[in-house]
C-alpha cells in the first residue's frame, strides 16, 4: 500500500486524483493559525510543492492554536520554522519559505502557484489576493476565524469575488483583540484545504461556508456576482498600490504613522480594545499599548515598517 | 424594506456585516419582503 492509499481508496480522489494532487503547487500566505494547519494537511496529502510566506515570528501566545510550532520555535520566523517541521513530515514535498510581507510590490511571487490559500490576519492582504486572483485567473481560498466563528469561500479566479461578498468590509475584532478557539482555526483551515483539494480535482466550489461553534451553527450560503463590483470590472486598487496602508516613519520618536483605509469609530474601538487591555481616551485619540489611535491614522512605536504593520493588523484587522 | 434600512434600524454597522437573504449573500441595496429570511453575520478578518 502506498503512503497515500487511504485517500486513494476514497473514490472522489482515487489514483488519478492523487496524481493531480501530486502535481499541484500551493502558496500559503500567512503561516499562523490557519496557514500552519493548511500547510500540514497539504504536506501530508502529498502535493508537489508548498510556498510559505509570512512576515511574523512565533510568539508564545501562538502555541495554543498554531499546531506546527512548539516551544523551541518561539522567536523564530514562522515561515522558516514551518518549513523545518514540514520537511520532517514529508520529504517528498518541495517546500519554499519566504519571510516577507506580501504586498502589491512582491505579490508576483505567487504566480508560480496553482492555488493560493489565505492564512492572513487582515482584510487588506485578502483584498490584494482577491485582485491578484481575478487578474491572473488563479483560484484562491479565503478563510477567516475569530472567537468561535469563521468563514470559508473557495474562489475560482473568476467572478464572483471576495469584494462581491464584502463590498464595504472593515473587520474590527481580531484574534489578538477578541480571542479565538483552536477548534475554530483548525476547522476553518480544514475546510480551506478541502476546498483546495476540490479545486485541484476540478470539483465545483463557491459556496460561502459559515460556522459558529458554540451554537453548533453551520451555514452554507450562495453568492452571485455583484453587478456593481468594481474589482470584477477590472479595477485593482490594492494590486496597483492605490489602496492600502500609507506608512510614514517618524525618526525622532521611533514611531510609524499608518493611515487607516477606513475612518475608525473611536467610541466602538475603545470598547473593543478595552477587552484586551487598558485604553486611555484623550478625547481626540485613544492610547492603547503605546499606540496613539486617531480616526484616520495610528501612531505605532516600532523598529521597522514591517513590525508597525504587524501591530496595526493585529489590533485593527 | 431595504437591507440598508434594516441595518440602520437594528444599529448594525454595515462595514462589519455580511447579510444573507433567503440563503444568498446580498448587498445593502437588496429588498427584504414579508416572509423572507434575513441573517446578519459579522465580517471575520482574523486568521
Amino acid at each position: 500500500m502506498s503512503r497515500y492509499s487511504r485517500q486513494e481508496l476514497f473514490e472522489a480522489i482515487g489514483k488519478k486524483g492523487q496524481q493531480k494532487i501530486r502535481q499541484a503547487t500551493i502558496a500559503i500566505v500567512g503561516v499562523g493559525a490557519l496557514g500552519s494547519v493548511s500547510a500540514e494537511l497539504l504536506c501530508r496529502a502529498g502535493v508537489k510543492k508548498l510556498i510559505l510566506l509570512d512576515r511574523d515570528f512565533v510568539e508564545e501566545s501562538n502555541l495554543q492554536r498554531q499546531l506546527l510550532f512548539e516551544e523551541a520555535d518561539v522567536g523564530k520566523a514562522k515561515a522558516l520554522a514551518a518549513k523545518a517541521h514540514l520537511q520532517k513530515i514529508n520529504v517528498g514535498v518541495e517546500i519554499e519559505a519566504f519571510v516577507v510581507d506580501v504586498n502589491f510590490r512582491n505579490v508576483d511571487v505567487l504566480k508560480e502557484a496553482d492555488i493560493i490559500i489565505d492564512g492572513t490576519d487582515n482584510l487588506e492582504t485578502r483584498f490584494l489576493l482577491n485582485e491578484f486572483s481575478l487578474k491572473t485567473k488563479k483560484p484562491w481560498v479565503y478563510g477567516g476565524a475569530v472567537q468561535d466563528r469563521g468563514f470559508v469561500i473557495g474562489f475560482t479566479g473568476r467572478s464572483p469575488c471576495l469584494h462581491c461578498v464584502l463590498p464595504k468590509a472593515q473587520g474590527v475584532g481580531t484574534c489578538d483583540t477578541v480571542g479565538v478557539l483552536n477548534t475554530t482555526t483548525t476547522l476553518i483551515a480544514s475546510l480551506q484545504v478541502n476546498e483546495c483539494l476540490k479545486l485541484i480535482l476540478g470539483t465545483s466550489v463557491g459556496d460561502v461556508m459559515h460556522v459558529k461553534l458554540m451554537d453548533n451553527k453551520f451555514d452554507v450560503l450562495k453568492v452571485k456576482k455583484n453587478s456593481s463590483c468594481k474589482v470584477c470590472q477590472g479595477q485593482y486598487d490594492y494590486l496597483e498600490g492605490r489602496k492600502g496602508q500609507e506608512i510614514i516613519r517618524f525618526c525622532r520618536t521611533g514611531s510609524f504613522q499608518l493611515m487607516t483605509t477606513k475612518r475608525l469609530d473611536l467610541k466602538s474601538l475603545k470598547q473593543e480594545l478595552g477587552k484586551s487591555g487598558t485604553v486611555e481616551d484623550l478625547g481626540f485619540c485613544l492610547v492603547f499599548k503605546n499606540m496613539k489611535i486617531f480616526p484616520d491614522r495610528v501612531l505605532i512605536p516600532a523598529k521597522t515598517e514591517t513590525e508597525a504593520k504587524l501591530l496595526y493588523n493585529k489590533n485593527f484587522g | 424594506m431595504k437591507i440598508q434600512e434594516l441595518l440602520e434600524k437594528i444599529k448594525a454597522n454595515p462595514v462589519e456585516s455580511v447579510v444573507s437573504l433567503n440563503g444568498e449573500i446580498v448587498t445593502e441595496d437588496a429588498v427584504a419582503k414579508d416572509g423572507d429570511q434575513v441573517e446578519i453575520f459579522s465580517v471575520v478578518s482574523g486568521g
